[in-house]
Parts: C-alpha cells; sequence; structure tokens
C-alpha cells in the first residue's frame, strides 16, 4: 500500500491543458450541487440551508479526498490490484443483493455505521478499470471471441448479474454499455459485438420487462404519456423559462417534483435558473466528454486510454440518461446526474472517476504526444 | 498519436453521445422558450385565506372603550380511535364504562387546560357550569360517534376562547393526552380553528346599550352582496364608518402535500374607522339608572311601569351628548333593553317645555314688556278670544283658574292662555320662523343612525286665518301640533341657551371641523330675563317643578351653596282610540307625556337635560312630578363630577385655587362648603 500511494515519479508526469478545463467543468457542477442541495433540502421536512450546506458540503469533502486518491494513485499500482478491486466491489454488490436490507422492493444498500451506500457505484469504477486493464491486455487477441469479446465483457456480466439481482437494471444496463463501448472502442470486431447484441438486447428485454413498472413506464413513454414523476419536471422545467424563477424561488419542489434533489434535481435546475442555466449544465457535459475523447486520442497507453475513456463515456451516459429522462425524452428510471444530485456515493465515485481520467491523462502523455 | 481505427471508433463514441445532449438542449428549448412562452407562467399554487378585518371602536369623550371587537378563537378537540367505539375495533363491542372514564378525563383535562387562565374559573360555580358544558358535549359527540360508527369524535371546547394561555395549553393538551393514555391507544387531535373571528364587546352592555346598539353575526347585505359578516342593527353601530373597511388577504405558498410552506403574501386587514362620541361613559351609566328610576316612581305610584321615557345630557358649551338613556317596557312589565331608543325613535308633543323658547323670541323682538301684566282670566280662552274678528270656535284651558300674570308667572304656571297671548304676537311669520329657528320637524344634527325627524305645521304663514290664529298657531305655542324626539327639544333648548341655531353632536367632528356658525337670535339680556323665571319654575312656590326646587334648597343646606338649576316642565296628553300600553293592549284613552327640560349652572349653562316620560291612561302625570326628579338628579351628578374634574385639573396645575367659583373659561363650577 505504501509503494502503491507513493508520490508519483514527476517525470511521469505532465500538464495537461484540458484537464483545466475538465476541472472548470466538474467544479462547476460541484457547487451547482451545493446550491441545490440548499436550494431543495432546505425545504423539505425539517430541512434547514444550513443543514443542508453542510450535510452537502460533506459529501462533497468526501468526493474530493477520494478524488485526491484516485488522481494521485500509481495507475501501475492500479493495474495490478485492479482484479482485486473489482472482486471486492462486486462481492459487494452480490451481498447488498443478498444480504441488504430492502427498500421499495430492492436490496441495493450496505449499512454501515447507521448509514448506507449504494456499491454499484464504485462496483462501476473498479469495472471500468478492469475492463481497461483486460482490452490493454488483450493486444492483437481483441479480433478474436473468446480471448476479446468475452473477455473484455465478462467482468460486466459478472456485475450486471449482481445487479440485476438486486434489482438495479438501470445501473446493469449502463455497465453493460459502458463496457460495450470500451470493448468496441479498444478494437473487438464488429462482428462478435453485433452478434452478441442481437442476442443480448432480447435477452435483457425480456428479462427487464419482467417487472411490470419497467412494462408500464415504457409503454408510457411510448404512449406519449409521461408518469407523475415526469410529467411534474416538465412542467418545472417548463416554469423556469428563458432565465429561471431564480435560485431558490422555484416551487415545483415543494412535494411536485419526486426526489427534487437526486434523480430530478436538474428539473428544478432548470426551473430556477431557466433555459440558459439548463442548457449551460448540458455544455458542461458536452465538455466533459470533448475533453475526454481530446485526452483518449493523444494518450498512447492502452491502459490508461481505456480508463480515461471508460471514466468519460461512463460519466457522459449518466448524464445523458438522467437528463433524458428529466426531460421526457426517455422512459423513467431513477439516475443521479452526476456532481449535481446529492446522493453521496455517486457524487464520491464520480469524483473519482475525474481523479482517475487527470491521473491517467498526466501519466499517460507525454510532452511530445 | 494512437492509432487511426482507435481514434476513429473512439470520436465515433464520444460524437454519437454528443446526440442525447444535443437533444436534451433541443428539448429544453422547446420546453423554456416555445411551449412555456406559449402557455404564460404557471400560476403558483397559492392558497388564499382571508383575514377578517375589525369594525371601528367606539370610545367615549375620555377615550375609554364602549364598544370593540376582540379576536376569538373557535377551538374544537378531534379525538381518534377511541376504545369501545365499534370504528375503533369492529370487534369490540361499545364499553359505556370505557367510555364513562374516557369522557371524565376529557373533561378534567380540559378544564385544567381553560384553567389555565386564572380568572376563568376563580369562582367555583363557572368552573361548574364549563364542566356540565363540557360533559353534555363530549357525551352526544361519543353518542354520534356510536350510532354512526365512527372511530373519531369531534366535538366543541369553546366558540369564543380569546385567552393566549389557554389556547396554549389547550394545544399542549394534545401531546400531554398521548403519553398519558398511549396504553388505551387514545390519541387525541386539538384543532384551533386558525380563521379568527371577531366578537364584539360592549363596556356598558346594559346602560348604552341603546345608544350604542348591537351587531348580530349574520352577514350585512346591501344590494345583494355581502358587506361584512355582522350586521349592525342599532344606535350609533350602524353608522357606516363603522364597517370594516377592506377583509386582508393572507396567502401561504403550498405543497403537494398540503404543507403551508411560508407566507408568501399578505395584505393587511383595514380595520373600520375609529369614532369618537361625545358620550361620558360613567354619565351614561347614571342617566341609565336615573330614567329607570324615573319609570319606577311612575310604577310606584301608578301600579303599572310607564310606556317609555328617555333621558338626555347634552353638553352646553359644545352641544355633544354625553349621555342618552332610553326605557321601554315589556310586556310582561320588565325592562325590555332591545325596545326602540326613546330619544331618537319616539315622538311626543313637547307640551310646555316649547313656552320659554318663543316668549324669548317675543321679548327679543320688543313686542313684550316683561313687566307687563298678561290677561289669563278665566282660566280659558274660548271662541275667537284670540283675535278678533275670527269666527272660528275653540277653548283652550289652563290647568286651573288664573287671574292677570306677569309675565314670569306665565312661565312659572306654565298658563297656556298667557303663553298664546304672548306668542301671537310674533304673528304667522313669527310662528314659522320660531318652529325653523329651534330645528322642530328638522333632524338635531346628532346623526344617530334611525333618528326620526318629527312633524310640524305646513308653514303657517300660508294657511288660513283661522289656521294662523286659532288653531295651528296657538296649539304649536303651547307644544301640540308638533311631533318632537327628545333630542329635537334638547337641540332647541340648546338653541335657546345659546341664542342662536345649534346642532347636537354625537360624534366628535374631524379635526379642523370648526362647524358653521349662525346668526344670533336672542340676546344675553332676553335670555338673562327668561332664564331668572325658570329658575323660578322649581324655587317659585307656584312653580310646576317646585318639588324638584324644595330637594335643590336641601341640597343648598346641605352644603352646595352654589347649586342653581332652571328648566321647565312640559306635560302634554292626547286622547286615542288606539293607544298601546305597555302590556301590548290596545286601549281607548290618553296618552299623557311629561316632560323636563333642566339646564345648570343657570348664568352660563353648562349641561342640559331633558327627560320625557309617557304613560297611558294616568291622571295627573305631570312633568314637575315625574320627569323633573330624573333630569335634576342627572344635572346634579353632571355638576359635582365636572367640579371634581376641576379641581383635579387645579391640582395638577399646581394652583393654589380652592375649586369653587368660576373655571378659568369662566363657567361656574357647584362648590361645596
Amino acid at each position: 500500500m505504501s509503494h502503491a500511494l507513493a508520490a508519483p515519479d514527476p517525470g511521469s508526469r505532465t500538464r495537461v491543458r484540458e484537464l483545466d478545463w475538465l476541472m472548470l467543468a466538474v467544479t462547476v457542477l460541484c457547487c451547482l450541487g451545493l446550491v441545490m442541495a440548499v436550494s431543495v433540502q432546505s425545504v423539505q421536512d425539517g430541512g434547514d440551508p444550513l443543514q443542508a450546506m453542510k450535510s452537502q458540503g460533506a459529501k462533497l469533502v468526501a468526493g474530493v479526498v477520494f478524488f485526491v486518491i484516485c488522481a494521485a494513485v500509481r495507475m501501475e499500482w492500479l493495474e495490478r490490484a485492479a482484479p482485486w478491486l473489482f472482486g471486492v466491489a462486486t462481492a459487494m454488490v452480490f451481498a447488498a443483493a443478498l444480504f441488504g436490507p430492502e427498500w421499495n422492493g430492492a436490496r441495493r444498500w450496505i449499512p454501515i455505521a447507521g448509514r448506507s451506500f449504494q456499491p454499484v457505484d464504485f462496483a462501476r469504477l473498479a469495472l471500468i478499470i478492469v475492463t481497461a486493464l483486460r482490452i490493454a491486455q488483450a493486444g492483437e487477441r481483441l479480433g478474436e471471441l473468446r480471448g476479446g469479446l468475452v473477455r473484455v465483457l465478462l467482468p460486466a456480466l459478472l456485475l450486471s448479474a449482481g445487479l440485476f439481482m438486486q434489482p438495479d437494471n438501470g445501473n446493469a444496463l449502463l455497465s453493460i454499455v459502458v463496457c460495450t463501448l470500451m470493448a468496441f472502442a479498444g478494437g473487438v470486431a464488429l462482428k462478435w459485438l453485433v452478434s452478441a447484441a442481437c442476442i443480448a438486447v432480447p435477452a435483457v428485454v425480456v428479462i427487464i420487462t419482467q417487472h411490470d413498472y419497467v412494462r408500464m413506464r415504457i409503454e408510457r413513454f411510448m404512449n406519449e404519456d409521461p408518469p407523475y414523476q415526469v410529467r411534474q419536471s416538465l412542467i418545472a422545467i417548463e416554469n423556469g423559462g428563458v432565465f429561471g424563477q431564480g435560485v431558490g424561488d422555484g416551487w415545483r419542489k415543494l412535494g411536485y417534483v419526486p426526489e427534487p434533489h437526486n434523480d430530478f434535481v436538474f428539473a428544478i435546475v432548470g426551473e430556477e435558473l431557466g433555459f440558459v442555466g439548463a442548457a449551460s449544465v448540458v455544455l458542461l457535459y458536452l465538455l466533459l466528454g470533448f475533453v475526454g475523447w481530446r485526452l483518449v486520442a493523444r494518450i498512447q497507453d492502452p491502459f490508461r486510454r481505456h480508463v480515461v475513456f471508460g471514466c468519460s463515456i461512463a460519466l457522459c451516459i449518466q448524464a445523458a440518461a438522467n437528463l433524458m429522462v428529466t426531460t421526457g425524452l426517455a422512459p423513467a428510471k431513477g439516475i443521479d446526474l452526476p456532481f449535481v444530485s446529492a446522493g453521496g456515493t455517486n457524487l464520491v465515485a464520480s469524483l473519482g472517476a475525474v481523479g482517475l481520467i487527470g491521473n491517467a491523462a498526466r501519466s499517460g502523455l507525454t510532452d511530445d504526444s | 498519436m494512437i492509432e487511426f481505427r482507435d481514434r476513429f471508433r473512439m470520436g465515433l463514441m464520444f460524437g454519437t453521445l454528443a446526440v442525447p445532449f444535443v437533444a436534451v438542449i433541443v428539448r429544453l428549448a422547446d420546453l423554456q422558450l416555445v411551449q412555456s412562452a406559449a402557455a404564460g407562467a404557471r400560476s403558483i399554487p397559492l392558497k388564499t385565506s382571508s383575514i377578517p378585518a375589525q369594525r371601528g371602536r367606539i370610545l367615549d369623550r375620555h377615550g375609554e372603550e364602549l364598544a370593540c371587537d376582540r379576536p376569538v378563537y373557535e377551538v374544537r378537540a378531534e379525538i381518534q380511535a377511541v376504545p369501545g367505539l365499534p370504528g375503533a375495533d369492529p370487534f369490540a363491542r361499545v364499553d359505556l364504562e370505557v367510555l364513562r372514564a374516557f369522557k371524565n378525563r376529557v373533561v378534567t383535562d380540559v378544564l385544567w387546560a381553560l384553567g389555565k387562565d386564572s380568572d376563568r374559573f376563580q369562582d367555583p360555580a363557572a368552573r361548574d357550569a364549563v364542566r356540565e358544558t363540557l360533559e353534555k358535549r363530549v357525551i352526544r359527540a361519543l353518542e354520534r360517534a356510536v350510532d354512526s360508527e365512527r372511530a373519531a369524535i369531534d366535538f366543541l371546547i369553546d366558540r369564543t376562547l380569546d385567552d393566549a394561555d389557554a389556547i396554549a395549553a389547550l394545544r399542549s393538551l394534545d401531546r400531554r393526552s398521548k403519553s398519558r393514555v398511549r396504553d388505551e391507544a387514545v390519541t387525541w387531535r386539538m384543532f384551533l380553528h386558525e380563521n379568527v373571528r371577531f366578537e364584539r364587546v360592549y363596556a356598558e352592555p346594559d346602560h348604552a346599550a341603546g345608544v350604542i346598539g348591537l351587531v348580530r353575526d349574520e352577514p350585512l347585505v346591501v344590494d345583494g352582496q355581502k358587506v361584512a359578516d355582522r350586521r349592525p342593527v342599532s344606535g350609533l353601530e350602524r353608522l357606516a364608518s363603522l364597517l370594516p373597511q377592506q377583509d386582508g388577504e393572507h396567502s401561504r405558498l403550498v405543497d403537494a402535500l398540503s404543507r403551508s410552506m411560508w407566507i408568501d403574501r399578505r395584505r393587511e386587514p383595514q380595520p373600520g374607522a375609529e369614532v369618537r362620541t361625545t358620550l361620558d361613559r360613567s354619565l351614561q351609566r347614571r342617566a341609565d339608572v336615573e330614567v329607570a328610576r324615573a319609570a319606577e316612581d311612575v310604577a310606584a305610584h301608578y301600579g303599572s311601569v310607564p310606556e317609555w321615557a328617555g333621558l338626555v345630557l347634552v353638553d352646553v358649551k359644545t352641544g355633544g351628548i354625553l349621555a342618552a338613556a332610553s326605557y321601554t317596557a315589556a310586556k310582561d312589565g320588565s325592562r325590555d333593553r332591545n325596545g326602540a331608543f326613546a330619544p331618537t325613535q319616539r315622538l311626543f308633543p313637547p307640551g310646555s317645555v316649547v313656552k320659554p323658547l318663543h316668549v324669548a323670541m317675543v321679548l327679543e323682538r320688543g313686542l313684550l314688556d316683561w313687566n307687563e301684566t298678561i290677561d289669563c282670566r278665566p282660566g280659558y280662552l274660548a271662541g275667537s278670544d284670540f283675535v278678533r274678528p275670527v269666527p272660528a270656535r275653540r277653548t283652550i284651558r289652563d290647568s286651573h283658574q288664573n287671574g292677570p300674570l306677569p309675565v314670569s308667572q306665565v312661565l312659572i304656571q306654565s298658563s297656556n292662555i298667557g303663553a298664546i297671548r304672548i306668542g301671537l304676537r310674533l304673528g304667522p311669520d313669527g310662528l314659522d320662523e320660531y318652529l325653523q329657528r329651534y330645528g322642530f320637524g328638522a333632524p338635531s344634527g346628532a346623526e344617530l343612525p334611525g333618528e326620526l325627524v318629527g312633524t310640524v305645521p305646513s308653514q303657517i304663514a300660508s294657511q288660513s286665518v283661522n289656521e294662523q290664529y286659532v288653531f295651528a298657531g296657538p296649539s304649536v305655542l303651547f307644544g301640540y301640533q308638533i311631533q318632537a324626539t327628545i333630542l329635537q327639544v334638547a337641540r332647541a333648548y340648546l338653541t335657546f341657551l345659546s341664542g342662536q341655531p345649534r346642532d347636537l353632536r354625537l360624534v366628535e367632528p374631524e379635526a379642523g371641523d370648526q362647524g358653521v356658525t349662525s346668526e344670533r337670535f336672542l340676546s344675553s339680556a332676553t335670555l338673562d330675563t327668561v332664564k331668572s323665571a325658570l329658575v323660578g319654575v322649581l324655587e317659585d312656590e307656584h312653580g310646576t317643578a317646585r318639588r324638584v326646587g324644595a330637594w335643590i334648597k336641601k341640597l343648598r343646606v346641605d352644603g352646595y351653596v352654589d347649586l342653581e338649576i332652571a328648566g321647565k316642565t312640559g306635560t302634554s296628553q292626547y286622547s286615542s282610540s288606539k293607544a298601546t300600553r305597555w302590556d301590548g293592549e290596545v286601549v281607548n284613552g290618553d296618552v299623557r307625556t311629561a316632560s323636563f327640560v333642566g339646564f345648570t349652572p343657570v348664568r352660563e349653562p353648562r349641561f342640559l337635560a331633558v327627560c320625557v316620560v309617557q304613560k297611558v291612561g294616568a291622571s295627573s302625570f305631570y312633568g314637575g312630578t315625574y320627569a323633573a326628579p330624573a333630569a335634576s338628579r342627572l344635572l346634579f351628578e353632571a355638576l359635582v363630577r365636572a367640579s371634581k374634574e376641576s379641581t383635579a385639573r387645579l391640582d395638577r396645575s399646581g394652583s393654589t385655587r380652592v375649586a369653587g367659583g368660576a373655571e378659568p373659561g369662566g363657567s361656574a363650577i357647584l362648590s361645596r362648603r
């Protein structure tokens, strides 16, 4: 451990201008999350602005600590520890599915010291690392079925199995999608991907539609009759107009929009900051993706490149999914908006992903590249 | 640089991922720029509740409240899951023992809460009464709950609770009860209705009810529109300025769970205007007592109460009504406090009290020598004796036979014949002027809602000679063919004592309102002359109010050496085949009205009192006997109080003067040796 957390070799790190933009975007989004937490949580039952600030601030501090760890840890150590990290994280997912408390019909949380956290966020991070490692290790064998596709997607399938057990279909799909994209970007043959998709997509559809609420959500989405929470979200966004009602002055958070501090925080952003603010948030996520693309195009080391790619793409997909649900462009699904939602586990994991991007980029890029 | 294939694939992924973000931006533009603008701003779900505005306060001349609104709460208790009720447990039988114990506990707890207001139950009888009421309500609520198989009962604790301590204690009762009866699964929920309402309270609910009036808890509707929650029905309460100007509004932002999140907007209610009256609370109380005493005197003599009586006290300097009391008999002989307000709503022929008024006018015009003798023989005027050669015949008598009388004795003995002989010297135009100058047939100026204006003969000068000199002319000179209210008589004497037309006031004028100054038509010399005769009405051995004069002389002996009251009695009667007696019976008989108008001090009058008592079917019913004592006692009381106030004022100013003599303003003040 002491070796792993030792100070990186200054010679192997370089200043990357894109990371400044990345940090700018993440910092703005985190600050927005802090403001929205105060705006939303202070008007909940027993809410208090100062308490909301403290609570979200503590999560942010924890996230920054994890960010620093992820940004400082040596990538070589991460390569070696990746299978173990993934193993532990996946075990926690299964442990939650088997032994965790059941809330709202799902077992997704692990209680620790009176609090609870969702291991899926850390598991996804570990999944990205291990998948990147496997792609890097596969080398020329990526074109094969067994040495390529199966080897790369196996961890994702394993994790997804645990998530389907909870059930947490959204995160399971997200994990599979991220890893599939990583596999495609890493060079897995398209024919195997298409073949796998032909089998996996119907299978996944069959699995997830076993749940009535999933079927209902899809049906309502297809019928252009959004469920209650999405309808309330759309009303809130619509209320925002061009410049919004003003920070703290939105009123749809007062019991109308469900989960206004988590899954539907973007609806409150839209209401209080209007089109200008909401579109700016979307552009910040686009900036995050753009920075990721700029970085992966320059990193020579496959492991580091795929870590950056995986983390960037995971954050973007999660953000896109949340934004699409909130704006009624996708069936309702509870997914946190990275950096902005009040969920502590997701915030910490997201900042960890940013730390990894920075770490991989700084250690993988040379001045020449 | 990495291989082109990898760059292409990764670029393709990022590019593809940009699509949903672009879609979201387009969607946002649609929602927030197009749809939002098209639909307009959605209304904020505000719950608006009305805050009732208070009626204006009514104050006396010292600023003491005579009527005001106080906020009251209706407090209800809701009790859920009562053990023994069918709804609480479908298989349980109604356990009467449990219910009885529960009822006792509820009553005890509520009494404890109400008892936080220490004044509330100082009297054990009051506590027992509340206990009894509460028990009845709880039992009734329990019975209803059992009948309808409901698990909750709702009962009224108090409809007019305004004590903050008691309200707080009732709120705490919720928590307290839960902890005490947790084992029995009884949950209390106290409902303190937030919608405050106002209750009208009166400082003198008995003594000033007539003049202040009252409001009823029923909506005031004007032209089909509700104007106020409470309807004023009588007295000063009917003044439009007291009406609440505008109810307030309290808007709360309410969330989807009906939680009031915060006060968003509040418009303060605009209460009605404050009305400062000229009334004096203590004198009003005394006037009410005196008018009742006058009725008792009548009842003691005749065996039955008078139909009505009224007593008014006026401040001569300001014209303000200091007290206005009314007595109306109920059908059972008791006092009906909701009856017509005698000072403004009872009309009567004023009788002889008008005589000094026109005598002064005749004297002022030089048509009368105060020392001349008026031929009042042989005790009646018959036919054309008034003015020859009028052919019409009419006989007018004095109550007793008189000989030739000096002018002062005409007033002291109240000779109708003498008054007519003097008054007719005014001529027809002068008679009209007399009625107009003294304001008969016109509002008194007090502006008390519902005031009657009475009647006077239509212009005498334009009538026939018979009317001018035999009928209407002579009649108005001894107070007939005039129907007036007590306030109108008071106004006539206020005019007389001031020498110029004056109006009464019951409401203090706005600052800066100086009123209208009229032309003086009686000189001080004339007034002094007539007033000297009016002193004789009480103090002369032939005076019609000599009994009151004896009382005044006794007071002088007792030490009130300056006490001097002047006045004029009046007794009028008319026969009616449909006279309604106090007990509601309609009889054929005489309706007699005894009246007295007095003022004091004589030299510079400060207080003026008018007392009128009406009785059906009474003989020998005179103003000097039944009206003068009450008015004189009230005048004496007012004088004593004014003297005390003056003394206190002088003491406060550090003056070494002893009360007595003349006030700084020049008015004489009663002193006692």
